[in-house]
């Protein structure tokens, strides 16, 4: 068995015992955090809209943890949580500034803009230019793929999508980003 | 390292321009933050928690006393006030007279009433629901007979007896039937046996004879070899 599989079985164990439910929860949070943490920022751009996003996930893990039954390894269901928060956290922005899905790479656009020691001639910010001109689902994909290097199996059991839909969606993502930097 | 080669080989198979990017993160970030996260995460936790579950003391044992309260002050004055004014003004005392000692002398308990048994399941219900049913059923049955035996025709036939028919009307009515088999070109030859409304007698066969020409008797009798007819005149 996966060391780090058994592990997370002795967390999730633990939390679910009152007496050792915080020191547990801890564990897995210290455990996850900055994986978890890069994936939200890499979408969301903004640290602070990221912590909130942070938050909400692990009150989430905190919520549901007692009924995880590790039909799915944890880190899994916590990236799940992650990506699915980050999309309504970004969906609830748009509401709210009245954006709409054609400008909400632009709006992405202009938080990197934001950002302190932004560089637009710099490769590293032009990728990330790049990346948010992306559909919401090809950057999930480029990001676990390209930052992460997730595999394909995992990262289909986090977006429940086939792995041959998740390599065409990398395929198409490189190409979209070879495509801007080549013409900005 | 593996997943890395093979991911790197992946991305320059398909782009070599963006397997040569660098893969430096660009974004900021406190180098406490993550020192402190787990803890105001837990914090925050627990006071949602708190928020969630506090009321104050004795908060259900008075509510229901205190909801009343303010169900009987609300309006009731006022609302007299609002509909007659002269009532409101009135002194609230009871005019019916009470004996004396009554209420110190009442006796609470009640009497032991035996409850009156109802079975739920009844006999003379059944049986009366048993016997309409069966009368519906023989009304319905009578119906349905009749209605069947007054569309046939014999019925309808029945019904007109002979008493309402005209003898004018029966012979116009034979020969409509006589002209429909002429058309139709019956089978069955017509012969004094099965015409029963002709009167056949020697007479009227002599009569009918007597204009035939003489030579087609004969030739008539020659060609059926019947000597029946040799006799009539």
């Amino acid at each position: 068995m996966n060391p780090q599989h058994s592990e997370d079985e002795e967390l999730v164990a633990r939390f679910k015992e009152p007496k050792t439910k915080e020191s547990a929860f801890t564990s897995i949070v210290k455990k996850y955090q900055e994986r978890i943490y890069w994936q939200i920022r890499r979408l969301v751009i903004n640290h602070e809209d990221a912590n909130d996003v942070m938050q909400n996930v692990f009150i989430k893990a905190w919520n549901g943890l007692d009924n995880f039954r590790a039909e799915s390894q944890l880190f899994t269901w916590l990236y799940r949580i992650a990506v699915n928060e980050s999309l309504s956290y970004l969906d609830q922005q748009k509401k709210r500034s009245n954006i709409s899905i054609d400008d909400s790479g632009l709006h992405l656009e202009e938080k990197l803009h934001s950002e302190k020691d932004f560089d637009s001639n710099k490769a590293v910010w032009k990728l990330q230019l790049a990346i948010q001109q992306l559909p919401e689902k090809q950057r999930i994909v480029f990001n676990l793929r390209y930052f992460e290097e997730m595999g394909y199996e995992e990262m289909s059991k986090i977006l429940e999508t086939s792995v041959g839909a998740l390599k065409a969606s990398y395929h198409h993502a490189v190409k979209k980003i070879e495509d801007y930097i080549l013409n900005h | 390292m593996n997943s890395s080669k093979s991911i790197l080989s992946e991305t320059e198979a398909i782009s070599q321009a963006v397997a040569n990017l660098p893969k430096t993160n660009p974004f900021t970030l406190s180098q406490e933050y993550f020192e402190l996260f787990s803890i105001n995460l837990l914090r925050t936790i627990q006071q949602f928690q708190q928020k969630s579950l506090s009321t104050p003391e004795n908060y259900f044992s008075t509510f229901p006393s205190k909801v009343l309260g303010k169900i009987k002050q609300e309006n009731s004055t006022a609302e007299l006030e609002d509909l007659s004014p002269m009532l409101a003004r009135m002194q609230k005392q009871n005019p019916f007279y009470v004996p004396e000692n009554y209420f110190a002398t009442f006796n609470a308990t009640p009497k032991k009433e035996q409850a009156i048994i109802r079975s739920v399941f009844s006999y003379k219900r059944i049986i009366r629901y048993a016997a309409a049913a069966c009368i519906t059923g023989l009304l319905i049955i009578s119906y349905t007979y009749n209605q069947h035996n007054t569309t046939s025709p014999l019925a309808a036939l029945q019904r007109n007896s002979a008493s309402d028919l005209s003898l004018e009307s029966i012979i116009g009515y034979l020969d409509e039937v006589d002209d429909v088999k002429d058309d139709n070109e019956s089978d069955t030859p017509i012969t004094a046996e099965n015409n029963l409304l002709v009167d056949i007698n020697q007479e009227t066969i002599r009569q009918v004879l007597q204009e035939i020409p003489e030579n087609d008797i004969k030739q008539f009798i020659d060609q059926t070899g019947s000597t029946e007819f040799k006799t009539l005149n």
